[in-house]
């Protein structure tokens, strides 16, 4: 029974290990794709004196993909900043009963904004972007699939927060403020 | 819409995270009313689906660029050519430094970072008092958001739709005021100092030339990046994308202190740092079209007209305000809760939009340094390897004086907005 549940917890944690490895790759071409497409925009006015819409256009897709990709990555990272002032003051065991209670709220938002986003693609169906055309549900498919990986790797952070309730909570290294 | 503040508030008291808070105390006004859930995801998506914004993501990595690629180090050698000679010597090329980094990086986090590693171990070894100059790098971290370019502010222009460049341009006369009141921090800490303080190296003309000459490259960028945006030829966006080319270019070709290995690596974290600012401006963006929708800022303002119609005591009002929400929370999640109540009510109280933005970035740039959740501070004592509590007993003085020039700049409009007048009158906004 014990290496059932072992070997069951192999593969998930390999599957993890697997998506995080698609998800970072997808996230780096995203953000490369955005920096190339300002930099062709900037050229194409000053050198060829041609303004590019669709650059705009796509850098724009390619960042909703790319932060709603990196928020679980974010979380992974402890980056999402939240007021710890209780983290210091309360034992272990309710810290631990507190996480619970954090995570089941924020996993609600999560589930309403996933099912609210389904909606949102159908009407992407049939719309179009202005400049190139692309059908919206393109975009549109970064909420879904970036909010679901933002819900597993809040899981898994829960269940690293049970363990140990007074792990590290923000990382501050470089922040944005 | 009671429910959604209390809940709000009550969610960051137990430590949500604040991208949650919103999210959460948003969704769950939607739910009891009768507005459809997928409101959230449209407001989500309307949130991220934006040209401008993505400067954040650009200004980010353009600071990790600095922080690994020696860009730091160029700048705190010539700080120390130009300052090092007089008294109090470290902490003064630590405040000049700070200057050098604010106006090529967006964060003041990173900034502390980066000249604290540096520069605190030779302040120990040089007997300086370690609380105080831990205290004095944190202190010089405020200039980030204020001297331009600046993150906070790409929020803060963007949230209440302001010209970028006009409040890059605002940032600068008090960002240097606040510089100067730092400086004297120094001095006046030094003076009364033993002789550690006293210990400083005499100054060369050629030294100054050769550090210069070496940091020429890192001072090319803000005149790329701010004479590019005031001229009007680079939008911010693109100014920031072009921060990042000049920035791999210099650290890889110029100091040769990173390859082009290093560079994904360098981007995940600046995806992932921008992450967690830009989710929080799409849960916000659900919560404040909640807060706009129940006319929240009309309400409030109301409140405030009856008890006075004088603008200065309206923002001293704010600058308490802003000052406690400051001590608990990060900068711009601040900003992206606060500004669409208060820029309203400023405008109705006959405030300039822009004057008021710097006031609110100066006073959210003090927070950084005031205990319990100051991260600056919190930076410059873990690197110190001293508590937040030891470090910050001695922030009273320069605090003090950065808080007055907070003071000057709320009873002096023309500080915040002589320069956006001067260099971009009439830009439309946005």
């Amino acid at each position: 029974m014990a290496s059932r549940i072992d070997s069951l917890l192999t593969i998930t944690s390999m599957a993890v290990a697997g998506l995080r490895v698609v998800v970072t790759w997808m996230i780096v071409a995203f953000f490369a794709y955005m920096g190339l497409a300002v930099l062709i925009q900037v050229v194409g006015r000053y050198v060829f004196n041609y303004s590019i819409d669709w650059a705009a256009e796509t850098a724009t897709i390619a960042q909703i993909w790319m932060i709603l990709l990196a928020a679980g990555l974010a979380m992974r990272d402890n980056l999402h900043v939240s007021v710890d002032a209780l983290s210091n003051v309360l034992p272990a065991q309710i810290l631990r009963m507190l996480t619970i209670v954090i995570a089941v709220p924020c996993l609600w938002f999560l589930w309403l904004a996933i099912a609210g986003s389904l909606t949102f693609i159908d009407i992407g169906r049939i719309q179009t972007s202005p400049v190139l055309q692309i059908p919206m549900w393109i975009p549109y498919l970064a909420l879904p699939i970036g909010l679901s990986y933002f819900g597993l790797e809040l899981v898994l952070t829960l269940v690293a927060k049970w363990k140990d309730p007074k792990g590290p909570t923000v990382q501050t290294d470089t922040a944005a403020t | 819409m009671t429910i959604t503040f209390v809940a709000f508030l009550l969610l960051i008291f137990i430590g949500a995270p604040i991208v949650f808070a919103l999210g959460v105390s948003a969704a769950l006004t939607i739910y009891i009313t009768d507005i459809p859930i997928s409101i959230i995801s449209q407001r989500m998506y309307a949130g991220l689906d934006s040209f401008t914004i993505m400067a954040i993501p650009f200004f980010v990595f353009a600071g990790i660029i600095m922080e690994r690629g020696g860009i730091a180090k160029r700048i705190i050698d010539f700080s120390v050519a130009l300052v090092g000679w007089i008294t109090g010597s470290l902490l003064l090329v630590a405040t000049v430094a700070g200057i050098g980094m604010a106006a090529i990086s967006g964060s003041g986090a990173a900034s502390t970072a980066a000249i604290s590693s540096i520069m605190l171990g030779e302040m120990r070894t040089r007997g300086y008092d370690i609380d105080f100059s831990a205290a004095l790098l944190a202190s010089a971290g405020t200039l980030g958001p204020v001297i331009p370019p600046s993150i906070m502010m790409v929020v803060l222009a963007t949230t209440s739709n302001l010209s970028i460049g006009r409040a890059f341009l605002g940032g600068i006369i008090p960002g240097l005021l606040m510089a100067i009141a730092i400086m004297v921090a120094c001095y006046l800490y030094a003076k009364r100092g033993g002789a550690a303080y006293r210990d400083t190296e005499s100054f060369s003309l050629r030294r100054l030339g050769r550090t210069f000459v070496a940091a020429v490259p890192a001072f090319i960028m803000p005149v790329i990046i701010v004479g590019g945006i005031i001229g009007g030829i680079f939008t911010p966006t693109e100014a920031a994308a072009i921060a990042v080319l000049c920035g791999l270019i210099i650290a890889i070709f110029v100091y040769k202190e990173i390859g082009f290995r290093a560079i994904p690596s360098m981007m995940l974290r600046a995806a992932s740092i921008s992450a967690a600012v830009m989710m929080i401006i799409a849960t916000a963006s659900v919560f404040s079209w909640l807060i706009a929708s129940q006319n929240v800022p009309a309400i409030i303002g109301d409140l405030l007209h009856e008890a006075t119609d004088n603008p200065i005591v309206f923002l001293l009002l704010m600058n308490l305000l802003l000052i406690f929400i400051g001590m608990f929370m990060e900068g711009i999640s601040a900003i992206l809760i606060m500004i669409p109540v208060l820029l309203p009510i400023a405008v109705s109280f006959g405030i300039d939009p822009l004057h008021f933005g710097v006031v609110v970035i100066m006073n959210l740039s003090i927070g950084m340094i005031t205990p319990p959740y100051g991260i600056t501070l919190y930076v410059a004592s873990s690197v110190a390897n001293r508590s937040v509590l030891q470090v910050s007993r001695k922030i009273g003085l320069p605090l003090a004086l950065i808080f007055a020039i907070l003071m000057l700049t709320t009873f002096f409009p023309g500080l915040a907005t002589f320069l956006p007048d001067l260099f971009m009158p009439n830009v439309i906004p946005g």
